[in-house]
C-alpha cells in the first residue's frame, strides 16, 4: 500500500491528538457508566461483576444506594450531552446543601460485623505510570472522589444494617470533609432517607421533598420517595 | 444489592481461574481497561464522525457493552482491538439512528471545512497553524464514504495494521488493503482540494 504524502500525512499528524478528551471528560464518562451498568443490573448477578477494579466496584456499591433494600432503580439511561467541566458537581449539590439533624444522639461505637470492614483503601493496587497518548494519569480529582465513595459506602451499609443514626454521623463526615462533593447528589438523597429512619416526621419529610425537587433526573428519586414520602402518606389520616 | 455481594461475585470465577481471567489476566480488570483504552476510544470516535455533543453517548455505550462481553473475552485480539470493534458497531448504529430522525445533517463537519476557507491571509502553512487542526481533519474526512473513513481512521490515526482492521470490520485483509488504498487516494484529493480553496484557487 502506498503511504500517504507528506501534506496529507502533516494534517493526519496534526489532527490526531488535537482535541484529546480531558481527565474530566473521562471522569464523567466513568460515572455515566457506571450509572447506567448498576441500572442495568449488570453486577447483581453476572460474571462480569468480577472484572471490575475495586475501585470501581466501591462506585458502584456506593451509586447503587438505590437498590439497597431492595428498591429497584427502574430504567435509567443515562444521557449526557458534553457539558462544561463544572457538571462535575451536580445540580442538587449546587444548592444549599440538606440538613443534618443534630437532635439525633451520636450512636454507641459498635463493632463492624463480620465479613464487612472496610477493605476499600488498603486493597487499592498500584496504578501503572501514564503512557503517551494511552492511559491518563490520575488526577487529585480521583483521590477526592475515590474518597467520597468510601465515605458514602460507609453510609451506605449503615442503611443497610438498619442504623441510620451511624449514617448520619457517616454523612457529617462526608460534610466535615468534602463539603459540597462531587457526590453531593447521592449524599443527599442519603441524608434524607436516612432522617426519615432515624426520625421520621415532617423535618425527614421536608428532606426528602428538597431533594426531589432539587434532583429532579436523579436515579436515587424512587429510593428517596420509598423511604420517605411512601411511608408518610400511608400514615396520614 | 450489597457491597458484600459484589465482593462475593469478584472473589467468585476471577479467583477460581476462570476462563478470561487466565486469558487475559490484565483484560479482566473493567477499570484498567478503561483507564488505558478511554482516550483512544473517544479520539476514534470523533475521528469516525461522532458529534462533539454526542461523543459521550457513544464512548459510554462502547464502555458499557465492554463490561458486559468482557468475561467473555478470550484474549485472542489485543483488548484495544476489541474495543475498537464494538465501537465501530456503536458508530455504525449511531449514524443508522441518526439518518431516521428528520433535519439530521450527517455531513456537518464539511460545513466546518468550507468554514476555513474563509479565514482569510497567510499562506498554506500559516493557515495550517491557524485554524484548528482538529477541525480540517474531520473535514477532510467527512468526504470519505463511511467505509473508506472507517478504514482510515483505524490505519491512519489509530495506526492499527491491516490484519488488526480486518479483525476489527469483519473483512478479508485484501478487502481492507484495496479500501485503505482508495481511502488514502481519497484523503489526498481531498486535501489537495482544501488547500487549492485556501489558495483562493478553484477546487
Amino acid at each position: 500500500m502506498n503511504d500517504l504524502e507528506s501534506r496529507a500525512k502533516a494534517i493526519v499528524e496534526a489532527g490526531r491528538e488535537a482535541d484529546a478528551p480531558k481527565a474530566a471528560d473521562r471522569d464523567r464518562i466513568k460515572r455515566a457508566v457506571l450509572m447506567q451498568i448498576v441500572a442495568g443490573g449488570a453486577v447483581a448477578s453476572s460474571a462480569a461483576a468480577s472484572t471490575l477494579s475495586l475501585g470501581a466496584k466501591v462506585g458502584l456499591a456506593v451509586l447503587a444506594v438505590s437498590v439497597v433494600g431492595g428498591g429497584t432503580v427502574g430504567v435509567l439511561k443515562v444521557r449526557s450531552t458534553r457539558p462544561a467541566v463544572e457538571e462535575h458537581v451536580p445540580a442538587a449539590a449546587k444548592s444549599a446543601p440538606a440538613v443534618l439533624p443534630e437532635a439525633i444522639p451520636a450512636p454507641e461505637e459498635q463493632p463492624a460485623p463480620e465479613g464487612m470492614e472496610d477493605t476499600t483503601r488498603k486493597a487499592e493496587p498500584p496504578r501503572k505510570p501514564a503512557a503517551p497518548g494511552g492511559r491518563m494519569e490520575k488526577t487529585p480529582e480521583d483521590d477526592q472522589l475515590n474518597a467520597e465513595v468510601a465515605v458514602l459506602k460507609q453510609a451506605r451499609e449503615e442503611l443497610r444494617l438498619g442504623r441510620p443514626a451511624r449514617a448520619l454521623q457517616a454523612l457529617v463526615e462526608y460534610d466535615r470533609r468534602f463539603g459540597q462533593g462531587v457526590l453531593g447528589e447521592e449524599r443527599q438523597a442519603m441524608v434524607a432517607i436516612a432522617t426519615c429512619q432515624a426520625k421520621p416526621g415532617p423535618g425527614a419529610w421536608a428532606q426528602a421533598e428538597a431533594f426531589m425537587r432539587e434532583a429532579p433526573a436523579s436515579p436515587l428519586r424512587e429510593r428517596v420517595r420509598e423511604a420517605c414520602i411512601t411511608p408518610a402518606r400511608a400514615k396520614s389520616p | 444489592m450489597s457491597l458484600l455481594s459484589l465482593r462475593r461475585n469478584a472473589a467468585g470465577p476471577a479467583s477460581s481461574g476462570g476462563q478470561s481471567s487466565a486469558a487475559c489476566p490484565a483484560a479482566t480488570d473493567f477499570d484498567a481497561v478503561y483507564e488505558e483504552n478511554f482516550r483512544f476510544i473517544w479520539r476514534a470516535a470523533r475521528r469516525l464522525g461522532i458529534d462533539l455533543a454526542d461523543t459521550d453517548d457513544v464512548v459510554q455505550e462502547v464502555f458499557v457493552v465492554a463490561h458486559r462481553r468482557l468475561a467473555e473475552f478470550e484474549g485472542r485480539a489485543q483488548v484495544k482491538t476489541w474495543l475498537f470493534k464494538i465501537l465501530v458497531r456503536v458508530v455504525r448504529h449511531y449514524f443508522r439512528t441518526q439518518q431516521r430522525k428528520p433535519g439530521h445533517r450527517p455531513a456537518d463537519s464539511l460545513a466546518a471545512l468550507d468554514k476555513l476557507r474563509d479565514h482569510g491571509g497567510g499562506g498554506p502553512g500559516e493557515a495550517m497553524e491557524r485554524v484548528d487542526a482538529a477541525r480540517v481533519l474531520d473535514g477532510i474526512l467527512a468526504r470519505l464514504d463511511p467505509e473508506k473513513r472507517e478504514v482510515f481512521v483505524l490505519a491512519e490515526i489509530e495506526q492499527l495494521s491491516s490484519v488488526e482492521i480486518a479483525a476489527v470490520l469483519g473483512e478479508n485483509v485484501n478487502t481492507v488493503y484495496s479500501r485503505l488504498r482508495a481511502a488514502r487516494q481519497e484523503f489526498e484529493r481531498a486535501v489537495a482540494r482544501f488547500r487549492t480553496q485556501e489558495l483562493g484557487g478553484k477546487p
